[in-house]
């Protein structure tokens, strides 16, 4: 056992608890407090001290750049919300991911509605229930029921089932009173659905994002919550709703870069509907905290930006930070005892190489209280480098191979691995040829942790810009790289060191070599006057070409297929316009008989169409001037009958479209029977065919049949039902003509 | 024990509407007290109903409309009565015209879609009158009835077995002007379609929805609220129709007065509050001679739960 004591550091209080690194917050630990965290935590606290005003909501923004302590902070400040002894706030903190603006909706709904049950109607209630209260308060009969209601201490829904109220009247001035609130008609219309059982369920759903069933289309709800203009829409409805039914909303949404810098950014709309979000927030007196990169908040218009004020900025912590921050945790003891197994020394040297970020404070400032409770001694600067290493310089370093491999793969980079370059020879990572005799040289350095290593690694980076090609060098830090020794770096190379992180490190990179890539210039002027194009630009080109080669490949298959159909397409053209030309001067001959069979088919289906006729009779007899029989009194009723009136009507339609299948197959027939048809000269038969069908599939057939019970039958009692000598007609057609020209084919 | 002046008899469920078509019988008849517009809209009725056998030539409908709790289903069912009576007078073709009525009120739910409701009725009808061997459809329909069960309508033109039969259906509630739309255009021959609808719609928006799209007007009656004047009539006629005795406890008209003056109620909160007040007095060992409208106050906050210190009765 060391003298420090150790025996007493293993009763220590750890202030680097694992619940400070985000995933599971703390209350009981003690929080480093910088002016910026005091900032964050006076704009709650003011906003606590009158919540939920009108017109008084705040939207605060936390920036930094990663592991700088955001998320803890924002869930400090959900915490000191939850607890602050004033009026209950409803606190969400909700992680934008990389997602949207509509799976960020669904999670929030998905706690209001289904972890927390009946949050949602219960809102709705209260302000239902302020409802039923005016109503009741308007003679002084249901006073003390108002009061109740008010008070919270009925159920309005119950009152009014209890009472026998106008409740169609109420749940009008509830849906009423919603839009007003929201200023939207699908919310108001869906909320106040909530509060009937048999419409709960449709409420619901749609709520959750599913689109809206027939009971709700019928009261015409048509839009789905399944855009990011909606789903901004549909929060700032939820924050109103809070506000209107008297409870304060504290929402805060961690990584919100990680919406508003994705690759496919969002829109002009979108942004537009952010920035009406905001405004509801602030009208609807609520707090909104967006935790995020700098460059998130910083990126958006000014309108937006606007409604946020000056955005908090997480600065580094300082060595004196984190001493203060280990003697609170142990405030038993003064002294350096408070600090044990640190001194301010190797608190110091630890926040200098990590450059004063939270994250990796909190992490090897746990590992090394452990490693020094274990062994009995105090924390060393070697000890300090040595978890640096262990932390960082293990798997991290293969997780930036893969990216600069994919990376460099998919560009169709060439490149060497293990380049040896300069004398005596230094290995470069990656030699990437950009162009003959350019290239980027990427250096990957794990921990940079005091001056030698640092001088080291800038000896290295001169030795490959010493070589006798335009070389561009990017240096990867897997490890950790102090600020002091990067700047120093970056002057090396011009270019900064590019650090990394497992979130961003794809990009990162991907940007900077695009940079060392411009700076290398077009691949012409790489090369030497005169000689050849440089064949590196050419082999990448080459190997582009074989990919798009493949991929035409692809699609060579069914350009054939394109071929053939538009040929059939313009012979049927062809055929439509000889249809339109004017008739021709002399008179054209006779069209051949259709065969016997198809013949048959029509003269079934006209004959069945003869009961039209009769509705002729009818009206001829209704209106005849002479003598009337005894029975026309009862006939003239009919003429009134809508069915009669169906029928007649349908019925003409249909000898008309009957006469005009029956012509068109006709004058099909006579272009066919000229020579063997053809493969599409059967399409374009077909296709009369399937329109005749699908037309009279549409047409209320059975009427035309009903005269016969309201007329009597028919004079040839042979005809057959109107739907069965029309069903399937040109189907029945296209067959009999393929069975009787294929016949005529064999036989002749 | 006294008997509870507005309760009917043989009734299961006390709050249900009078139906003089169902439990009820002819003698709920008596109980309708001109009040919330009801008899306006009866008479308006009574002129509006055609004549029994133009029936046989054209469909109706009859609509009752208003907010919830203010009657309809009372008028309804009494227009449903009164068309009964008026066809069942009324010679047909053959002899007299005989009136069917299908309550088809409970056959749906408000789950369902409205097409889905209106074939869930069509389908009704259909059972019940093939079910009393009314109609004789033809083969060749009865597959196009299975799939479009609305066509039942039109089909009975040509399938009633007897021309002089007129269906009186007594459709569910509706919320929608478009549900009821519907049932305009399916108005058909020998079918009447009397409805209900809830909510407060605009009477005239309702009829020019319905007008365009039935040639035969519908018929289509407003019910409202009570007021003070309206709620005395009503104690009163119940008083005197159930005999209450004069040594039993009475509301009197300055209590009705307060009850009903300073907020119209729908009839039915009137009479339930009323109902249960006097479920109340008959079961107290002691019951006031009179009821004030404190007394009437301190009941009505008791109602769902309401707790008080020293109560009365």
């Amino acid at each position: 056992m060391g003298a420090s004591g150790h025996g007493a550091a293993d009763e220590r209080v750890n202030p680097f608890a694992q619940a400070a690194l985000g995933a599971m917050y703390d209350p009981n630990a003690v929080t480093i407090t910088t002016p910026a965290i005091e900032r964050a935590l006076a704009a709650v606290a003011d906003y606590l001290s009158a919540p939920n005003r009108s017109g008084t909501g705040r939207v605060l923004a936390v920036t930094g750049e990663h592991g700088m302590g955001k998320t803890h902070l924002a869930k400090h400040v959900i915490h000191r919300a939850e607890h602050s002894g004033s009026a209950p706030v409803r606190t969400l903190y909700l992680i934008a991911g990389n997602r949207t603006f509509v799976e960020l909706y669904k999670d929030l709904v998905d706690v209001l509605l289904k972890q927390s049950g009946s949050e949602v109607p219960d809102l709705v209630r209260r302000i239902y229930a302020g409802i039923v209260a005016g109503l009741l308060r308007q003679s002084r009969l249901g006073e003390r029921v108002a009061d109740d209601l008010d008070a919270g201490l009925r159920d309005p829904v119950r009152v009014v089932d209890d009472h026998g109220l106008v409740e169609s009247d109420l749940l009008d001035s509830l849906e009423n009173r919603l839009r007003a609130v929201t200023s939207n008609r699908d919310f108001s219309l869906v909320l106040t659905l909530m509060l009937r059982p048999e419409f709960e369920s449709s409420a619901r759903e749609w709520l959750l994002g599913h689109p809206p069933d027939s009971l709700l289309r019928e009261r015409g709800l048509s839009r789905t919550i399944d855009s990011e203009g909606m789903a901004l829409e549909a929060m700032g409805v939820f924050a109103l709703l809070y506000h209107h039914a008297g409870v304060p909303l504290l929402l805060a949404i961690d990584e919100i870069e990680k919406i508003l810098l994705r690759p496919d950014r969002p829109g002009d709309e979108v942004i537009g509907a952010l920035q009406q979000f905001l405004e509801k927030i602030a009208a609807a007196g609520g707090f909104l905290m967006l935790v995020g990169l700098p460059e998130a908040i910083e990126g958006l218009p000014r309108p937006v930006r606007d409604r946020i004020g000056e955005p908090i900025r997480m600065a580094p912590f300082t060595g004196t930070d984190v001493t203060a921050f280990i003697a609170d945790s142990n405030p038993g003891r003064q002294g350096p005892a408070a600090l044990r197994p640190f001194t301010p020394a190797t608190i110091d040297y630890l926040v200098d190489l990590v450059g004063g970020i939270a994250r990796p404070i909190i992490k090897i400032g746990n590992r090394l209280l452990r490693k020094a409770a274990d062994k009995g001694v105090d924390v060393t600067a070697a000890m300090v480098r040595e978890a640096l290493r262990e932390e960082y310089d293990i798997d991290v370093p293969r997780a930036a191979h893969r990216e600069i491999e994919n990376n460099l793969s998919a560009a169709a980079w060439p490149y060497e691995l293990n380049h040896r370059v300069g004398r005596p020879g230094i290995t470069v990572d990656y030699w990437v040829t950009v162009a003959e005799g350019a290239y980027c040289a990427v250096v990957i350095t794990e921990s940079v942790l005091d001056a030698a290593e640092a001088e080291a690694l800038r000896g290295r980076i001169e030795v490959i810009r010493a070589e006798p090609y335009a070389v561009e060098v990017i240096l990867v830090a897997v490890g950790i790289l102090p600020p002091e020794w990067a700047e120093q770096l970056a002057a090396a190379m011009n270019s900064r060191p590019v650090r990394f992180d497992s979130r961003s490190f794809g990009e990162d990179f991907e940007n900077a070599l695009r940079t060392a890539v411009n700076r290398l210039g077009p691949p012409e002027t790489a090369a030497e006057p005169g000689r050849p194009a440089p064949a590196a630009a050419l082999g990448r080109l080459a190997r582009q070409q074989s990919n798009m080669f493949r991929l035409l490949g692809q699609t060579t298959t069914g350009l054939d297929g394109f071929r053939a159909s538009s040929d059939r397409q313009f012979a049927k053209i062809l055929s439509l316009l000889q249809e339109l030309a004017p008739p021709a001067a002399t008179p054209e001959p006779l069209p051949p008989a259709l065969p016997d069979d198809v013949t048959e088919l029509f003269g079934r289906a006209e004959a069945a169409l003869q009961r039209i006729p009769q509705v002729r009779t009818l009206f001829d007899a209704a209106l005849r001037i002479e003598d009337r029989p005894a029975e026309l009194p009862f006939r003239l009723d009919l003429l009134r009958s809508r069915t009669i009136h169906r029928a007649a009507g349908v019925g003409f339609v249909l000898q008309e479209w009957l006469a005009a299948f029956h012509r068109s197959v006709t004058q099909w027939y006579a272009a066919a029977v000229e020579g063997a048809p053809a493969a599409y000269d059967w399409d374009l038969l077909a296709n009369v065919c399937q329109i005749f069908d699908a037309v009279c599939d549409e047409l209320p057939v059975l009427a035309v049949d009903d005269l016969a019970d309201l007329l009597g039958p028919v004079p040839d009692s042979s005809a057959p039902a109107v739907v069965d000598a029309l069903d399937r007609l040109g189907s029945r057609v296209q067959g009999q003509m393929r069975v009787s020209l294929g016949a005529a084919a064999t036989s002749g | 024990m006294f008997d509870n002046p507005f309760s009917l008899p043989s009734r299961q469920n006390p709050h249900d509407a009078l139906d003089p078509l169902g439990g009820d019988g002819v003698e709920g008849l008596k109980l309708y007290v001109p009040v919330d517009n009801t008899e306006t809209a009866f008479e308006q009725f009574e002129r509006s109903f055609p004549g029994p056998r133009e029936l046989t030539r054209r469909g109706q409908l009859i609509v009752a409309m208003g907010m919830s709790g203010c009657g309809k289903s009372a008028l309804i069912n009494r227009c449903a009565y009164r068309a009964m009576e008026l066809v069942k007078g009324a010679d047909g073709d053959s002899g007299k015209l005989q009136p069917v009525v299908i309550d088809a009120r409970r056959q749906t739910n408000n789950t369902d879609p409205s097409n889905a409701r209106v074939e869930r009725v069509s389908r009704h009808v259909r059972d019940f009158l093939e079910g009393r061997d009314l109609v004789k459809i033809p083969d060749r329909r009865q597959e196009l009835l299975d799939s479009q069960p609305n066509e039942i309508y039109s089909a009975l033109e040509f399938s009633l077995k007897s021309r002089d039969v007129v269906v009186l259906v007594l459709l569910p509630r509706f919320e929608l002007v478009e549900s009821l739309v519907e049932y305009a255009q399916l108005s058909h021959p020998h079918v009447v379609f009397l409805a209900e609808l809830r909510g407060g719609h605009d009477v005239q928006y309702v009829r020019q929805q319905l007008e365009s799209s039935d040639r035969n007007p519908a018929i289509v009656m407003n019910v409202g609220l009570m007021d003070d004047s309206h709620g005395w009539e009503f104690v009163q006629q119940r008083y005197r129709h159930n005999k209450h005795p004069v040594d039993k406890p009475r509301l009197d008209r300055q209590t009705v007065q307060e009850m009903v003056g300073s907020r119209q109620q729908p009839i039915r909160e009137f009479q339930r509050t009323l109902y249960l007040l006097y479920e109340q007095l008959r079961q107290a060992p002691k019951p006031p001679a009179s009821i004030d409208f404190e007394y009437v106050a301190r009941f009505y906050y008791q109602i769902g739960g309401g707790h008080q210190q020293g109560t009365d009765g």
